[in-house]
């Protein structure tokens, strides 16, 4: 297999089952980890493996509006790699002018926060830090623990297809260092989304006041006075995904059975679908898919 | 407020797109980890540099106090496809070989250990803060940024961050050869901006 036919496909497979989500298959269910502790407690582990704000865009749909056979899959790729080119052209100058921002700090620091009132981090205080996000790198992360099981905690930061808005998660996996007989050995197994003791994204969201429907004046927006409304965002965003984490890895069944109630109706926070939660101030927060989701504006 | 969203972010699908780059990259065997991927042991300075001076600029050079790298998981530079890409084992020669780049900018580069002309350039420390390689969707894109410091003992020092980025498509070729030559791109755009600020510091004229 080519290395270009390998790309090609790869666009290819992410254009069909991005624009699917219906076969996406659920994670699974949470564990309350308050409640299932591990001897000796877990190790935490921090991943950003990203050195600068990454661009996202909105997949096509054409491989779904054409009933996902392959030449509607090769529009869809086709259309998302000139999207993402567009991306990134209109993202350049914000990376420039953020040069000097040091997102890795912003993220241990968030996860300290975060994770320091935990019993089980306590337990094995540590900030341990990589940016190595591959499987086989994460293994190898479980190779290396002295305890039972590792929460892997990956961040993300980008820039909204429309540039307006950025979006921090952190996706929170918990993945047990043993390896059982039935892998036959396949350590990368042991974080593979249907075999981690719990799997869980936060997400963070801060939306830009004044951006309007062009995102090429947006990304000129963002960019300005180096780049202050995004480095704004980036810090409004880590810092409100703290008490998110908190509450989510707090969660009981109970309370997720309460929060879940149908009388409290679904709504959209920035494309994500999830029943609206009280909050303390004029943020919007979502439960979906058993995490929180927040999403704050600035000006 | 959301009313403002004109087009909703994209929840991100890690599974799938986990899943799918497992699948592709991997080839044949489909559940295999992606093997990792190693930058090429020095810097090619092949790239053409798009720093352009006036006729006959004055001779410039600089003191190169320090070298090091700055990051803080220095082994890697990215994840590509959900491939891991890392930097060279010896990343002290891998740092010479990039800062060598500016002598083909026209900067004479002079490492203070050696003691020599040190009186007479600016004398520096360098760092890489980032170095990074990535893909959006199919397009891929390579980063680096140096930060250098002034490190004149008669005034106060002053730190400036140069980057260079490069980013293109890369739907219908790729893999490791292609990969290099984006980072060693954007090697090249960061040099430019730290020599093209050198040569003003020299009196010379960037056009």
């Amino acid at each position: 297999m080519t290395n270009g036919f390998k790309i090609a496909a790869s666009g290819l497979l992410l254009a069909c089952v991005a624009s699917t989500p219906a076969i996406a298959k659920k994670a699974p269910a949470p564990v309350i980890l308050q409640t299932a502790p591990v001897d000796g407690g877990r190790s935490l582990h921090i991943i950003v493996a990203q050195s600068e704000i990454k661009s996202d865009i909105n997949p096509s749909n054409v491989a779904a509006a054409t009933g996902g056979g392959l030449l509607g899959g090769l529009i869809g790729a086709a259309i998302d790699s000139a999207r993402a080119k567009k991306a990134e052209e209109l993202i350049g100058p914000i990376r420039a002018a953020m040069a000097d921002v040091d997102g890795d700090a912003m993220a241990i620091d968030t996860a300290k926060k975060s994770f320091s009132e935990m019993e089980w981090f306590k337990a094995n205080p540590s900030d341990a830090f990589g940016k190595d996000s591959s499987v086989a790198g994460k293994s190898a992360i479980l190779d290396a623990a002295k305890t039972k099981q590792v929460a892997l905690v990956e961040f993300l930061y980008d820039v909204s297809a429309e540039f307006n808005a950025v979006r921090v998660v952190a996706r929170i996996e918990v993945a047990n260092t043993e390896i059982p007989a039935s892998f036959k050995g396949k350590g990368e197994k042991r974080v593979r989304w249907d075999k981690l003791a719990y799997s869980r994204n936060v997400t963070s969201i801060v939306t830009f006041n004044k951006a309007g429907k062009d995102k090429e004046a947006n990304a000129a927006l963002l960019s300005a006075e180096n780049a202050a409304p995004v480095r704004k965002a980036l810090q409004v965003a880590f810092a409100n995904l703290v008490p998110l984490t908190q509450r989510t890895m707090a969660l009981t069944a109970d309370e997720l059975t309460l929060l879940n109630n149908k009388k409290n109706k679904r709504t959209n926070a920035a494309g994500f679908i999830g029943r609206p939660q009280p909050a303390a101030n004029d943020r919007s927060t979502l439960l979906w898919d058993g995490a929180f989701i927040n999403v704050e504006a600035i000006d | 407020m959301l009313k403002r969203l004109i087009k909703p972010m994209q929840p991100i699908n890690f599974v799938s797109v986990t899943i799918a780059a497992a699948l592709v990259i991997s080839g044949t065997a489909a559940i295999a980890a992606p093997k990792p991927m190693d930058l090429a042991a020095t810097y090619d300075d092949a790239v053409d540099s798009d720093l352009k001076l006036e006729k006959n600029p004055k001779p410039c050079s600089v003191t190169i106090g320090s070298l090091t790298d700055e990051r803080r998981s220095p082994e890697m530079v990215g994840v590509f496809f959900g491939r891991a890409v890392r930097a060279p084992a010896d990343r002290d020669a891998w740092l010479r070989s990039i800062v060598d780049g500016l002598q083909s900018r026209k900067i004479a580069v002079i490492p203070a250990s050696t003691g020599e002309n040190a009186q007479s350039s600016a004398r520096v420390d360098i760092a890489i803060t980032k170095a990074w390689v990535t893909n959006t969707s199919s397009n891929m894109s390579a980063s680096i940024v140096f930060r250098v410091k002034a490190n004149d003992a008669a005034e106060t020092p002053e730190e400036k961050s140069f980057r260079g980025g490069a980013s293109h498509s890369s739907f219908f070729s790729g893999g490791p050869g292609e990969l290099q030559r984006a980072f060693n791109t954007a090697v090249s755009r960061g040099l430019d901006a730290m020599a093209a600020d050198f040569h003003k510091t020299c009196g010379n004229v960037v056009l």
